[in-house]
């Protein structure tokens, strides 16, 4: 056995645990040798212990026949909703976070872009606006009510 | 309504049609195929959500909504890239962590929730259902990528390649997922049976 086998050998028992049929199928014959060697060693008997734990949970029982029936009928289902119903769940699917983050932060900037030229403009107040030297350059037909 | 007999063909059966060929054909809108890929898969997705998530009405919900965007979103899928059941999984595991986050959202474990029973009984039914309750305790404290890595390789088979692939992590950081999970179970079944 090699310090490579060793060393495959001790990766296999730390991610797939101590029974061969869970390893790969190549890793399996290649080890043979090897594994042979390692029963019964800490981390042999480490490796076995957690399976075993793990093989306690009782395993899930198969989906019934009323689950069975919902997920066949989907297709009608949706195909009820209509074309709303999937253009909405188009769009729903649509709104990543990423994009929600993205609109969110493109409004944000648009306020505060709104804010910052708002800021930037000076205030005038209507009491003390002087209009005559635009008033005193306009033809006097302005001023004339008759006139269309 | 009629419930449904299970005649899906298995993949790997004389003259069944391959997984991504049926999606191929979902995509068209052919509900024939979809149903095959529901009676074909079903069972070994609800197995990973109930294992996912603990619990068997959510988890049927989970895969309901996962087989609801196969159908509506099978275009989607790559044969190039991956199998079916490698870009299934993923949509099962999504479906799933939604429900984990809004679960942690609206309630708070109460305390001593993942101690194992500890209701007196000499029945050895009884030790391997409380056996079992800290095995489960021990896995729902994993975080959720050590989780679906020991499910994924440990529950349903999955080859290290495939499951990286579904979690779309290189196989090394898959490896590295599963010895730490492996050690936190195995510490946490230890120490429960100090106090135990």
């Amino acid at each position: 056995m090699t310090i490579a086998d060793t060393a495959r050998l001790e990766r296999l028992l730390a991610t797939r645990g101590a029974d061969p049929a869970r390893w790969p199928a190549a890793e399996r014959e290649a080890l043979t040798a090897a594994l042979a060697a390692a029963r019964g060693s800490p981390a042999f008997e480490r490796a076995g212990a957690l399976d075993a734990a793990l093989d306690a949970l009782p395993r899930p029982a198969p989906a019934g026949d009323a689950l069975l029936a919902r997920l066949m009928t989907i297709p009608d289902r949706m195909a009820r909703r209509g074309a709303v119903g999937r253009l909405l769940d188009r769009l729903r699917s649509a709104m990543t976070p990423r994009l929600v983050a993205g609109e969110a932060a493109a409004f944000s900037a648009a306020i505060v872009a709104g804010l910052w030229l708002g800021a930037g403009t000076t205030m005038v107040q209507a009491e003390t606006l002087d209009l005559s030297p635009w008033l005193l350059g306009a033809p006097m037909e302005m001023f004339d009510e008759a006139s269309p | 309504m009629k419930a449904p007999s299970r005649t899906g063909d298995r993949p790997g059966a004389a003259g069944a049609e391959r997984d991504e060929a049926l999606v191929a054909r979902v995509a068209d809108g052919n509900s024939i195929a979809y149903e095959q890929l529901v009676l074909r898969h079903a069972d070994r997705f609800l197995a990973l959500a109930e294992r996912l998530l603990g619990e068997r009405t959510e988890a049927e919900d989970a895969v309901q909504e996962a087989f609801g965007k196969l159908w509506t979103r099978a275009g989607s899928f790559d044969p190039d890239t991956a199998r079916f059941t490698t870009w299934f999984y993923r949509v099962v595991a999504n479906a799933c962590y939604d429900r984990l986050r809004r679960r942690r959202r609206t309630q708070a474990l109460p305390d001593g929730w993942d101690a194992a029973d500890e209701r007196p009984g000499a029945d050895e039914t009884i030790v391997g259902r409380q056996r079992a309750v800290a095995v489960r305790a021990a896995l729902d404290r994993l975080p959720e990528r050590q989780r679906l890595a020991v499910l994924l390789c440990y529950f349903e088979d999955v080859s290290n390649i495939e499951a990286a692939e579904t979690m779309e992590i290189s196989v090394k950081a898959l490896e590295s997922l599963l010895v730490r999970a492996r050690k936190a179970l195995r510490d946490r079944l230890a120490a429960g049976e100090e106090r135990g």
